[in-house]
Order: structure tokens, then C-alpha cells, then sequence
């Protein structure tokens, strides 16, 4: 596969493909990530899957980075034996200004109507490109071009669990309460994070993503709480 | 243990909780390894048991059993009922006896191991606090007055291994640093960095800043104009040079953020992360350049170094 390399320290590697970040680019790096990590001869610790890199962590005892770099470079996905695609989560989300603070000022400052903005908002399917800031926050890409948002000058020291929000064009759901700089548009009423569950968080990189208008009823109706 | 007191902050940790960077879990675990492991060690606990993380001193326990203590790292007062004792020695406790953590001289972070390890739930495979995670150690916070600290019943350290006798003499322990140099291998975007902000990184002094924490320590200088306007956010490691847009340099260490979308230079060598950790307020350093190979080599001594110490307190 065609890549730059470069440390990540001396027991890490950065691979940055050429190129725009966007669903083609997540699956190759995926395609990479599955390769290294299920390689019987590699022993891989973790990885990080971000826009346009895959950064690979390797217990340097048992596994030369020489070795690493010759397979990663020798590694050719066949298109049509690509990565599992990811799980399709469609998710409810309850619109208003009561969930979503910053609904009214994003309507005004992408001059649609607040049934606009719903309707850009639930319109594609989104691409789970990478995960970080917090455990099981995951970037989703993109939103239609009449729906991108600044992030707050001043970010808020507490956002909701489950609020989804919007930034550039990007946008997320908070899976738990913590400080915040995107602009929510409302909130979802399932968990998205449970430590009890076999895999903690509900959506990781290459997963795919809607969203659905639910009213205030059928929030409280599926267990959220206003 | 109970907790009576509490200073700054002090926090449960382990070695850290691996394998879950992918899903945005930060790797947590204690500041400074080798005081941990010394600490264990001093015990008779497995070295990479879970201890008491407490940052710039400030912490009173009360014993709910008989067994034995050691206090490492970061230069504290340490009493037992009142009467002073030494640090890096291991101190037998009853039922009942208080523990008093008192003023730090030197250094940030001190290690409290109590025989038998502490046994709080472990999450994700570990009991590390991330605080920002509020996961891992009491419910994810940090210690707070009447926390219960469980306490695990038996040694972990299996039977027919010795640790310490001790105690440990001043040359093992963290020393008070005025001034450090970084040894950091370059990586991520130093390709694309300008060369002049590259020579000025390199060529100019910082100072640790008190905004400093478990997830990055704060320098500040000359601002850093990278010249890259577009980074996009990808993972992060430990000891990764950060620089973001007002060109004061980050270090990212155990509690930091698994992805960043600020320009970065490269990894600061593990070992140098600890001193600069353990460094106070005021610290100066440098940054130099080392290749690979120098760096997997300072890895290496380091190591050895740090194995051949422990050889020396009769250590296997």
C-alpha cells in the first residue's frame, strides 16, 4: 500500500496515505489496521485510526519494525475482498431547543428553517472516520454543505450525554457528559457508551451512521430524559 | 485503608489500560514507573500492582488491617501516628494506625503501596483513574474523604520471589531536576514543519508551566510557528511534542487524549517524560534531536540501567 512512514516513538509507527480524508480513505486504512493487527508474525498492542493516518503501536521485543514497515508496503487490498463494512446504526435523535441549545443560532447562521436543518441533518449516511477527544467519540463526515457550524468561541464546561452536535463539517454524538465545543442540535436517547457491553462504544471507525427525528415523546418513550 | 485527608490529588493507578486507544480510552497508569516499582517492590507486592498516585503530597489514611506501607517518588513528610518515618523504606501498620502523607519538597508525584495491592474493581483490564474518563480507580474519581481503598488480602507477589529489604538509598530514588534535555525522535509532521520553527524548537529553552497535569506538561517559550495550517487529527503517543496554533509545546503523557489535531514534532524519549513529569513548576529544558537508532539505544540503557539497580537491592 502507498504510504509515508514516520516514528511514533520507538515503539510506533504513523502511515499517512496521499490523498482526502473521506469513507474510500477510512476503509483502506481499516484494510491496513485488520492486516497488521491479525498478522500472526506481528504483535500488535494498538492502534489508532485517524482521518488520513493508521498509527500502529508494537511491542518492539518480539516484533521488528523493519518487518512491519516490508509488510505494510507489501500489503495490497483487493478491492472486492474489502474490510468488513462496518455496522449500519441508525440513531434517534429529538430536535428542539429544550435538547439541542444551539438549534435555533445554527438555523439562523446556515439561513434554513429549523425543519431545513432537521432534514440536512438526517439526510446522509455518515461515515464513521475516527474515534477520540473522548472513549467512544467518534467523527462522523460529512454534513451537506448548508449545514456546517463554527465551534463555540468558548466551549461549554458540560454537554449532555448523548447530544449530538455539529462542527465544520463534522458531526458526533457525546456518548457521555463532558466539556464541549460543538454546536448541539439535540439528543439522543440511547446510550452510546455502556462499560458493561463486550465492545464498550456503539460506533467505531468504519461504522455507518443516520440520524431520525424522534419527538420529545418518543424521547422520554426510549429512556431518555429531558 | 480509609481516607481522612486529601491535598492536590491523589489517584489509584496501575501500569495503565492498553489495547483500547482504538475505541478513545487514554492508557492512564502511573507517572513514574520505577518509583511504582520500587514502592511494590519495598512491599513485597508484584511491581506493577496498584498503588496510591498522589500529586505534590497531602493525603492521611487510616489502616483497616495489619500489613506494611512504602512511600516513593516525589520528597514528602511522611508520618504514622504522628511520629515522622522515613521515605523508601517499608514500614509495618495495625488496624487503626494513621498514615499522613504530609508537605512535598521536591517533585510531583509520590507512590504509596500498601502490601497486598490495592484491589479495586479493574475496568477494561485495568484500575488506573482516568479522571476525564471518570473511569477506573473508586467510581473514577479521585480519592475523596471516607473512600474505602479495598485492599488485596494476600501478597500478589507469588511466593519464593523477594522484593526489597531495603530501604533504598537516595541514589535510587527521583532526583529534583532544575533542568532537563529532552531527547525526542522526530516523527509525525516534522517533515512539514518549517525549518526555521524546527531550528527555534531545537535551539530555544522552555520552562514547565503549572498548568501542567496527567495528560500533558505545559512548556513555555518563544511561540512556535509551525506553518501548517491544515492537520488533520490523527493518534497521538506517549511523550508526543505537540504544538498548537499559540506555539507553546505540549509533552503528552499517560492521561492524554488518544487523537490530536494540532501539529506535532515527535515522541520525547520515556524516560525523559518521567523527569519532566516529576520536574516542578519553573524547570527549564531543551529539546534535542536524536535518530532512531540513538533513541532505541537510550531505551535500552535506560532499561538495563534501571535492571541492574534493581539486581543491586537483591532483586531478580
Amino acid at each position: 500500500m502507498q504510504f509515508t512512514h514516520s516514528p511514533a516513538g520507538t515503539d510506533g509507527l504513523n502511515f499517512r496515505l496521499e490523498g482526502c480524508p473521506g469513507p474510500d480513505m477510512t476503509s483502506r486504512l481499516l484494510a491496513l489496521d485488520n492486516y497488521l493487527r491479525d498478522h500472526p508474525d506481528l504483535a500488535i498492542k494498538d492502534t489508532v485510526i485517524g482521518y488520513r493516518s493508521l498509527v500502529v503501536f508494537f511491542c518492539p521485543v518480539s516484533t521488528n519494525r523493519a518487518m512491519l514497515l516490508q509488510l505494510a508496503t507489501s500489503f495490497d487490498p483487493e478491492p472486492s475482498a474489502k474490510t468488513p463494512a462496518g455496522n449500519l446504526i441508525r440513531l434517534p435523535v429529538w430536535y428542539s431547543p429544550e435538547s439541542g441549545p444551539d438549534l435555533i443560532e445554527a438555523a439562523t447562521l446556515c439561513r434554513l428553517s429549523i425543519e431545513e436543518l432537521i432534514s440536512a441533518h438526517t439526510s446522509p449516511t455518515y461515515n464513521a472516520a475516527a474515534t477520540g477527544f473522548a472513549p467512544g467519540f467518534c467523527y462522523l463526515g460529512k454534513t451537506p454543505d448548508s449545514l456546517t457550524l463554527p465551534r463555540l468561541e468558548t466551549p461549554r464546561r458540560l454537554v449532555a450525554a448523548g447530544s449530538v452536535a455539529v462542527a465544520d463539517n463534522q458531526t458526533a454524538v457525546y456518548p457521555t457528559a463532558s466539556p464541549g465545543g460543538w454546536r448541539l442540535l439535540g439528543r439522543c436517547p440511547t446510550p452510546l457508551m455502556c462499560m458493561d457491553w463486550p465492545t464498550p462504544v456503539k460506533i467505531q471507525v468504519g461504522d455507518r451512521v443516520q440520524f431520525f427525528s424522534i419527538s420529545r415523546e418518543e424521547f422520554i418513550d426510549m429512556g431518555g430524559a429531558p | 485503608m480509609v481516607v481522612k485527608q486529601v491535598g492536590a490529588q491523589a489517584t489509584i493507578q496501575d501500569a495503565g489500560r492498553f489495547g483500547h486507544l482504538r475505541l478513545g480510552f487514554a492508557e492512564g497508569g502511573v507517572t513514574d514507573p520505577w518509583s511504582t516499582k520500587l514502592a511494590n517492590l519495598l512491599v513485597h507486592n508484584s511491581p506493577d500492582a496498584a498503588i496510591v498516585e498522589i500529586a505534590l503530597g497531602g493525603l492521611v489514611l487510616e489502616a483497616h488491617l495489619d500489613g506494611c506501607i512504602a512511600l516513593t517518588g516525589a520528597c514528602c513528610d511522611l508520618f504514622i501516628n504522628e511520629a515522622p518515618v522515613t521515605m523508601a523504606s517499608r514500614h509495618a501498620v495495625r488496624a487503626g494506625d494513621c498514615i499522613k502523607i504530609g508537605r512535598c519538597h521536591q517533585g510531583v508525584y509520590s507512590y504509596l503501596a500498601i502490601s497486598g495491592g490495592i484491589d479495586s474493581p479493574p475496568v477494561l483490564g485495568s484500575r488506573s483513574t482516568v479522571l476525564r474518563e471518570h473511569i477506573g480507580g473508586i467510581s473514577g474519581h479521585s480519592l475523596r474523604v471516607d473512600d474505602h481503598i479495598p485492599i488485596g488480602k494476600r501478597s500478589v507477589r507469588s511466593s519464593g520471589e523477594a522484593g526489597i529489604s531495603g530501604p533504598i538509598e537516595q541514589a535510587y530514588l527521583q532526583k529534583n531536576h532544575s533542568h532537563l534535555t529532552l531527547r525526542v525522535l522526530p516523527g509525525f509532521d516534522y517533515q512539514e514543519i518549517y525549518p526555521t520553527a524546527v531550528s527555534e524548537l531545537l535551539g530555544s529553552e522552555f520552562t514547565v508551566t503549572g498548568a501542567s497535569n496527567r495528560m500533558a506538561i505545559q512548556l513555555a517559550g518563544p511561540a512556535i510557528h509551525t506553518g501548517i495550517v491544515e492537520a488533520w487529527s490523527e493518534g497521538t503517543c506517549y511523550g508526543c511534542v505537540q504544538i498548537p496554533g499559540d506555539g507553546q509545546p505540549l509533552v503528552l503523557l499517560n492521561d492524554r487524549q488518544t487523537m490530536g489535531g494540532y501539529p506535532k514534532f515527535g515522541a520525547v524519549n520515556p524516560y525523559d517524560c518521567v523527569r519532566l513529569a516529576q520536574a516542578r513548576p519553573g524547570c527549564t529544558v531543551r529539546f534535542e534531536s536524536v535518530s532512531l537508532e540513538q533513541a532505541e539505544r537510550l531505551q535500552w540503557l535506560e532499561t538495563h540501567y534501571q535492571d541492574a539497580l534493581l539486581r543491586s537491592l537483591g532483586v531478580a
